[in-house]
């Protein structure tokens, strides 16, 4: 640990309301530097001022030029930090903070995860999270009570501000994401997916047959609703000034969503990892940033090894409550704690595994994604969320909702090879809301990347 | 003139620029990268050609440049200050002062709880109750079809009541259910098996007695208690009501959330079920409302009500006990479909 060194890295200038002026006069000061080499210094921002530094001494120097002004970060040098990030990158969570999201901060604000140098040409950028539970229940609140008082037309705007709270508060390498979706679209989506929702409702509860006739239409319109909702999402979600982007064919969204399916039941569910080993393919696979595409590489027996996993956890709590309440009818009691108890732990299981393997098997061109979600994090956020949304009457929904995204951010990052300065977006098609929210209404919600 | 820090991405391109957003005191707005030399390709133009994005929490702000270059900034006030001056998107800025300040949020908190609670206990119901009573009789009739095939093979057995007893009974309630000639009233006899001593009413007209209820009667007019409470439920009709009601709820909580996929989440099934017993047990009130006039129309002693009620809560208590233990009278009534059988027959027992 003794020569391990590092360096000091200069961000993005000075702080907001620092004078130039100022920030040289100090410059010059704790570098006996000539004004005009202070100047230059100041001006040339993103490089390494200081290298060679000790723990300490780079501590020092981070505070003093935090004091002038400048935005400097203090990282581990190159040689360093190929080790200490092969090390960080297996377990940081667990290795800091075993329990992030349910210990509160001491200091009110998380504090900002730190980027780590990695070997030559690789960063390690966090995805930091930094919305605030308060800050969004008084969205949240007044996108209710706007909804209600304009009979539900303000759902649309509330949907967009919703969705951009926790966009423009995921924070990745100092440039945030953008929800650029119109509300208008969005209502012209909802009030017609609405409204064939409740032909259909009506339709079927007077004649179960003509609803049939419905459903089988609406599966028609299966592929085209999903290609629509993909598309929507991805052109809608900016970062850098870059939207990403879907370009799925319908004909490859009818094979993965209507065909593949229909095998489920003649294979006792079997055939489900594979189901969504192939859905994820089509999503990952068509979608891109920019011009970029992004790869997905997990196979089926990834998604299989999941499933048996859960699936075997499931049968052993059963097994166990069938044989405690064998063994004593006092058991019995505990039986329905204790199956709820697997559930629970087999649903977050289920997250954990599979939101890690979406993320570490997706790339886009040479950069990565690390994701290291833990199934007992994600049960006791569950348990505590849905106990405390009971106890709050709902009032506790937005408090949940950030402290999930805070901790899915917390356990995601990203391995950058070189920059992200040279993605281009692709030109711009305009993509209606309808697909999507017909897709909502129906309950198929199909998630991007 | 205002200086506002942030980063500047040009049109297509994800290189980052460090750069300050200048508006003089005219509102011509030019832009500098912090670093020499860096070519950026934004114009010269006026602030009020910029297309900024609206303030949201502590979010950051994206203001859009005509020719598709983006600064991205987190100076929200000096973005805001600028907005003020320039251009105002009143709109926006008063949902922000509403995002922004407690006192409102509070209020709107009342508000909101207020509304969900109104629309709950009066609101839905009203609605329901109305619209039911709009649709034509056919439709109320058409909804039922089929319910008694399901239930026969699912449920009940044959009654195993002798011929003579059944058809006296049928004629002795016709004489009483002719005096609803739209509801197409038809008395049927089933073994009831799992469901023990009971009567429904189906919304297509049959009326359900089962073996058991009719065997644990005393007499008669036990039984037309148990017809009133029936033919009030197929008047008021309960059924239709409970399915407009239903799909009302699962349209608030989908309006209140504004997201449709959770309203099927377990955080919203809990509530909309204790929804459904409330629900329940106002139309059990409501056709025991039904009953009393009934009985007192056709001059039969209310007392009958109560006696067939407090002999079927015992009958439910000793099953109970062989069951399982500890299940006690006075369960909370918020899980149940029926109001409590002591709050019900008070009105019909004798002074």
């Amino acid at each position: 640990m003794e020569q391990e060194l590092y360096e000091i890295f200069y961000l993005d200038g000075l702080k907001p309301g620092v004078s130039q002026n100022q920030a040289i006069n100090q410059v010059c000061e704790l570098f006996k530097v000539s004004p005009g080499k202070a100047e230059k210094m100041i001006a040339s921002t993103r490089r390494v001022v200081k290298k060679g530094l000790s723990k300490r001494q780079a501590e020092q120097y981070l505070v003093a030029l935090d004091q002038v002004g400048m935005q400097v970060e203090m990282r581990l040098s190159a040689s360093d930090a190929a080790a200490v990030s092969a090390e960080q990158s297996v377990q940081p969570v667990a290795s800091s903070n075993p329990l992030p999201e349910s210990t509160p901060k001491p200091a009110g604000k998380p504090e900002p995860k730190k980027e780590v140098r990695a070997v030559s040409g690789e960063r390690i950028l966090p995805v930091n999270f930094h919305g605030q539970g308060f800050e969004y229940f008084k969205i949240w609140i007044v996108n209710i009570f706007l909804t209600i008082v304009t009979l539900g037309i303000y759902s649309a705007w509330a949907k967009v501000r919703n969705t951009q709270y926790f966009y423009g508060n995921t924070e990745i390498d100092g440039s945030s994401f953008n929800y650029t979706a119109k509300p208008i679209a969005i209502l012209k989506g909802r009030l017609i997916a609405v409204a064939f929702f409740a032909l259909y409702a009506l339709v079927y509860q007077v004649m179960p047959l003509l609803g049939l006739v419905f459903f089988v239409v609406l599966m028609a319109f299966l592929p085209w609703i999903v290609v629509r909702s993909l598309a929507f999402n991805a052109r809608n979600s900016v970062y850098r000034n870059i939207p990403f982007n879907f370009v799925g064919s319908k004909a490859d969204a009818a094979k993965t969503f209507l065909l593949w399916p229909i095998l489920i039941l003649p294979t006792l569910g079997l055939i489900l990892p594979y189901i969504w080993c192939k859905q994820r393919n089509y999503v990952v696979n068509n979608s891109a940033y920019g011009t970029t595409q992004f790869t997905f590489s997990a196979t089926a027996g990834d998604f299989y090894r999941i499933f048996f996993v859960a699936i075997g956890v499931l049968l052993l709590g059963v097994l166990l409550v069938v044989i405690a309440q064998l063994i004593s009818p006092f058991l019995m009691i505990l039986g329905g704690p204790v199956f709820l108890a697997i559930y629970l732990f087999m649903f977050s299981y289920f997250a954990a595994a599979l939101g890690n393997l979406y993320f570490n098997s997706t790339m886009l061109a040479t950069h990565g994604f690390a994701s290291q979600l833990e199934t007992k994090s994600i049960a006791w956020l569950y348990f505590s969320n849905t106990l405390a949304i009971a106890l709050t009457i709902g009032l506790f929904i937005p408090w949940a909702q950030v402290r999930m995204a805070r901790y899915r951010a917390h356990c995601t990052h990203i391995h950058v090879q070189g920059t992200l300065d040279e993605f281009i977006a692709a030109e711009q098609k305009h993509v209606s809301a309808l697909g999507e929210q017909v897709g909502e209404v129906f309950d198929m919600g199909v998630s991007v990347v | 003139m205002t200086h506002v820090k942030g980063s500047y991405y040009r049109a297509g391109h994800s290189a980052r620029i460090a750069a300050v957003l200048h508006i003089t005191d005219t509102g011509r707005v030019t832009l500098t990268a912090d670093q020499p030399n860096t070519k950026l390709d934004a114009e010269v133009c006026h602030f009020n050609d910029l297309k900024i994005s609206s303030r949201l929490g502590n979010t950051p702000r994206y203001i859009d440049f005509a020719h598709g270059g983006n600064f991205e900034t987190t100076d929200n006030d000096a973005i805001d200050r600028q907005q003020q001056t320039y251009r105002q998107s009143i709109l926006y800025r008063w949902i922000h002062f509403l995002e922004s300040h407690l006192a409102v949020v509070l209020l709107l908190l009342v508000l909101v709880s207020g509304f969900v609670w109104g629309s709950f206990k009066y609101g839905i119901p009203a609605f329901a109750q109305y619209s039911s009573q709009a649709l034509p009789a056919e439709a109320v009739q058409y909804l039922g079809q089929g319910t008694l095939e399901i239930l026969d093979r699912s449920v009940f057995s044959p009654s195993a009541l002798d011929q003579e007893q059944r058809l006296r009974l049928t004629q002795l309630f016709q004489s009483y259910t002719s005096g609803y000639p739209d509801l197409k009233v038809s008395i049927d006899f089933r073994k009831g098996g799992n469901i023990g001593a009971n009567a429904m009413a189906l919304p297509d007209g049959h009326i359900i007695f089962t073996d058991e209820l009719v065997e644990l009667a005393q007499n008669d007019d036990e039984l037309l208690a148990i017809l009133g409470h029936e033919i009030g439920h197929l008047e008021q009709r309960h059924l239709l009501r409970r399915v407009i009601q239903d799909s009302m709820v699962t349209v608030l909580f989908v309006m209140i959330s504004g997201d449709v996929t959770s309203a099927s989440g377990v955080i919203f099934t809990i509530p909309a079920l204790l929804l459904e017993f409330a629900y329940s047990r106002e139309f059990e009130t409501e056709a025991d409302d039904f009953a009393y006039q009934f009985l007192v129309d056709h001059q039969i002693e209310t007392q009958h009500f109560a006696n067939i009620m407090l002999r079927l809560m015992d009958k439910e208590k000793a099953e109970n006990h062989r069951d399982e233990e500890g299940q006690s009278d006075d369960s909370p009534s918020y899980f149940s479909t029926h109001p409590q059988t002591g709050q019900r027959i008070k009105r019909f027992i004798k002074k």
